[in-house]
């Protein structure tokens, strides 16, 4: 791994809370350069929030956020992306009435300029070429997937963010999610990997967290938290 | 009767009067679009503009169409102050609140209009009042033909800017799926100022036409155009523009006959009775995405 | 659990008989202590008229609902108490029931028709049925109605009576303290906790067997029924009505006193129409006549953006404001 050392994303202490009830306790978690990172937990543990807090979506949080030794803990979404960090969202969040195409140049919004070439995203995912006219929303779920993965790359971000990207999806198509997943790390993409599928996502990462009740109870390399008996018996059913 | 005749004619004063209620439903659906608010102090704006053209009519003595240079301008200003001071407090605070607040912009927009120009009803001549042309073998007002014209520029206008422009793009992005345009970098807050803008600027293009038709204004008349224009949105479905347009067209037209067939005391009522009979028949409206 | 308390006003129990013994004690003694002064006793009444409208419109907004329309309702009562008193000779003081009952019917027509209805579909609705009516009334109904120029309307007090304007001062404030009572039983009973229930969560409510349909329409039938009277007492009260009653004014006033007082609470529209009304009168006789108009929309815009719960959480506010600023120092 190149530049192992290199601190991307250093989340210390966050705590979150919704409507006066706090939904986070003392999250500290850290993403290097080169990583692939996996957080797991079950529905409900606060990945979601979590993953909102880091990207401005939830306001009423305390702790500090560093991104590149920037601290972005106090600063609306909008800014936070334009640091280099992109989200591939929970729900997607595509722009249902705009095409393919369209949704890829409100990708590039982040940086003033377009700065990965359609021709670099088509050969990543050659369906959305096929399907670059067509309105977002009647793409197939799995293709929705892609291009919100596309989407999130076009600014060429640092850091990909994906919140449960196998979600909804067949499995087939999940490993064929979490394959480009690999395959976007190995050509140097750092990523911060929110999952069910522990698995896979362990498979393919470095490093993972268990998210719990809101709180981290675990962390350690993904080799350790896959022979882990616990993890096993909690996650993997095993 | 010359049946024929007749239809043409009423075909095309609706035509004209639809102009004016498409702009201001078009700048309504387009806030709503990326604000999802109701701007029920929409009128107010449109008799702003009618009042900015009056006033530099009377001061210039320029050509009244030219006007339209002043009047969107300062309304898109107007606007975005509108949306500062007003909206975005109470948005996300429940939908009541919004027409809550419109009331009282209402009061104060009004009044503080009666008090810089009076409450008298006004009038003021276009220089082209005297000429008809004959379209399709019916005689009609030259006005109304550069008002449909003009009309028909600013709708392009818009849909240029929605569909090629980068702050276009964003904006419908915003309007598509809010969160997911935070996450793109856009700073939806600025997108909400900008749809309360352009739409307040619509409303005054509607004015200067409104005042350059011939029609009498007072500050007290905005209301019951934007009321239909609101008619018009809910017809069409809430955020579709395709929809304000058409609805527009429709509306303008089926008053006309209506004020035809039952008499003018019909003119402002007719747009209700449309209006309850189609949300009978679909609680959501017509071409309605049912808004959350 | 839904808070009775929050239904009814905020404040503490004691506070709150006390303001309502100083209010009506206010009202029996104002009159008097100024010599029945015509010009005082007129604002009074007009003032109490609206305290019943306001209430009526308010009680809508406890099933979550809204209108922009109610000059309909308050129109409606009034013409056909005139034109019942007028033409049977009875009594205004039976009329204005039957008035109440004429709005009540189509408050039920239209209600059918708005309870499935949201917000601002609801609004424009309401707001249109407001001139749906007045257009009827100068067209269609215009040979009995009066059209634009209006038809009198006998006193509800006879003018032959000494002193019939205080006695109709005192009447209208019994009949106003009576509605009230009436509107605070039913809140704090079943009906009460069903409309909570309904405003706060409707699937819920569905699901605890409320049928939010049957409660909204019944809000909508009292609310109306209650307009319709406070319209035939104004009327009956100016001696005459005319199709101006049904304007958009009309319609905004009880939903300007509602909101300055606290929406969804039995003391807002009293308090927000007390406040408003020594307000907009201190203004007129100040010489102030559109700003006064420009003053309440400032004054509305900045309560529902700072006041949300209106005045009445004022004194609430102001001591948690104190609080803060004694703990912080």
């Amino acid at each position: 791994m190149t530049g192992e050392n290199t601190r991307l994303l250093e989340v210390s202490n966050l705590s979150v809370f919704y409507s006066g009830l706090q939904v986070l306790w003392d999250v500290s978690l850290s993403v290097n350069s080169g990583e692939i990172v996996t957080i797991l937990g079950a529905n409900g543990a606060g990945k979601t929030t979590l993953v909102h807090s880091i990207f401005g979506l939830v306001r009423d949080r305390k702790g500090k956020v560093l991104f590149r030794n920037a601290d972005i803990s106090s600063i609306p979404a909008y800014k936070v992306v334009k640091h280099g960090l992109s989200l591939v969202p929970e729900r997607r969040e595509l722009f249902p009435k705009m095409t393919v195409i369209e949704n890829l140049e409100i990708g590039g919004f982040p940086r003033q300029e377009r700065v990965v070439g359609y021709d670099e995203i088509f050969t990543l995912f050659p369906v959305l070429e096929e399907r670059k006219r067509q309105l977002a929303g009647t793409l197939s779920g799995g293709e929705q997937q892609m291009l919100a993965i596309a989407r999130a790359l076009i600014s060429r971000p640092s850091l990909l963010v994906l919140d449960e990207p196998s979600l909804g999806l067949s499995p087939l198509l999940v490993s064929t999610v979490l394959d480009t997943v690999a395959t976007l790390n190995k050509s140097g993409l750092s990523i911060l990997l929110v999952e069910q599928n522990v698995q896979h996502a362990l498979e393919i990462s470095q490093r993972g967290y268990i998210l719990e009740n809101g709180r981290i109870i675990r962390g350690g390399s993904s080799d350790d938290l896959l022979h882990d008996d616990q993890v096993r018996a909690a996650y993997l059913g095993i | 009767m010359a049946g024929v005749d007749v239809v043409l004619q009423v075909l095309i004063w609706g035509l004209y009067a639809g102009c004016i209620y498409i702009l201001l439903a078009t700048g309504l659906n387009l806030i709503f679009g990326v604000m999802k608010v109701v701007n029920f102090a929409h009128g107010e704006l449109l008799m702003l503009g009618a009042y900015i053209t009056f006033t530099f009519y009377a001061l210039s003595g320029w050509n009244p169409y030219v006007l339209l240079g002043a009047s969107v301008p300062l309304l898109i200003i107007v606007g975005i102050i509108i949306e500062r001071l007003c909206f975005r407090p109470i948005l996300g605070t429940g939908k009541l609140n919004e027409i809550f607040i419109s009331i009282g912009l209402i009061y104060i927009v009004q009044n503080a209009a009666a008090i810089v120009w009076t409450d008298e009803w006004r009038i003021i001549h276009s220089p082209y009042e005297r000429i008809t042309i004959s379209v399709f073998g019916v005689n009609m007002p030259l006005d109304y033909l550069i008002i449909i014209i003009t009309t028909a520029l600013i709708l392009i206008g818009l849909h240029l800017f929605l569909r090629r422009t980068r702050i276009g793009k964003a904006m419908r992005a915003t309007s598509q799926n809010r969160n997911g345009a935070m996450l793109m970098g856009i700073n939806v807050e600025r997108m909400d100022m900008l749809s309360f803008g352009i739409g307040a600027g619509f409303a005054g293009a509607a004015g200067t036409l409104w005042v350059v038709s011939g029609q009498v204004f007072n500050p007290y008349m905005g209301s019951i155009p934007a009321i239909k224009a609101f008619a018009i949105v809910i017809l069409g479905g809430l955020g579709s523009i395709p929809g304000a347009i058409i609805g527009g067209l429709v509306y303008g037209i089926a008053e006309n006959f209506a004020i035809f067939t039952l008499g003018g005391a019909w003119k402002d009522a007719i747009s209700f009775i449309i209006l309850i009979l189609v949300l009978i028949v679909r609680p959501t409206g017509l071409f309605g995405e049912s808004a959350e | 659990m839904i808070d009775l308390n929050k239904t009814l006003g905020i404040g503490s129990k004691k506070g709150r008989l006390f303001g309502i013994i100083v209010l009506l004690i206010l009202a029996v003694i104002l009159p008097l202590i100024f010599g029945m002064n015509l010009f005082l006793l007129t604002i009074l009444v007009l003032m109490v008229i609206f305290i019943i409208y306001a209430s009526s419109w308010n009680f809508l907004t406890y099933t979550g609902q809204g209108s922009l329309g109610h000059a309909a309702f308050f129109g409606l009562g009034g013409y056909v108490s005139a034109l019942i008193a007028t033409a049977s000779g009875l009594s205004p003081f039976i009329t204005i029931f039957i008035g109440g009952g004429a709005a009540a019917l189509v408050g039920l027509f239209i209600g059918v028709i708005c309870v499935r209805l949201k917000e601002w579909f609801l609004a424009m609705v309401t707001f249109g049925f407001a001139i749906i009516i007045q257009t009827l009334i100068v067209s269609q109904f215009a040979s009995i109605s009066g059209g634009w120029d209006g038809i009198a309307a006998p006193r509800l007090v006879s003018t032959t009576i000494p002193y019939y304007q205080l006695i109709e001062y005192y009447s209208i404030v019994l009949i106003a303290v009576l509605i009230i009572l009436l509107f605070w039983i039913i809140l704090r009973s079943k009906i009460g906790l069903a409309f909570a229930a309904i405003r706060e969560n409707e699937m819920e409510a569905r699901a605890a067997g409320i049928d939010p349909v049957r409660y909204r329409l019944f809000a909508f039938l009292v609310s109306a029924y209650f307009s319709g009277v406070a319209g035939a007492l104004e009327i009956h009260n100016l001696g005459y009505i005319t199709p101006e009653i049904f304007g958009v004014d009309i319609s905004f006033w009880p939903i300007i006193y509602s909101i300055s007082g606290g929406l969804g609470t039995l003391a807002g529209p009293i308090v927000g129409t007390i406040v408003i009304t020594v307000l907009w009168d201190g203004l007129r006789m100040l010489g102030i006549t559109y700003a006064r108009f420009v003053i309440i929309g400032v004054l509305l815009v900045m309560i529902i953006i700072f006041l949300p719960k209106g005045l009445i959480s004022l004194p609430e506010n102001v001591r948690e404001f104190i609080e803060k600023r004694r703990k912080s120092s």
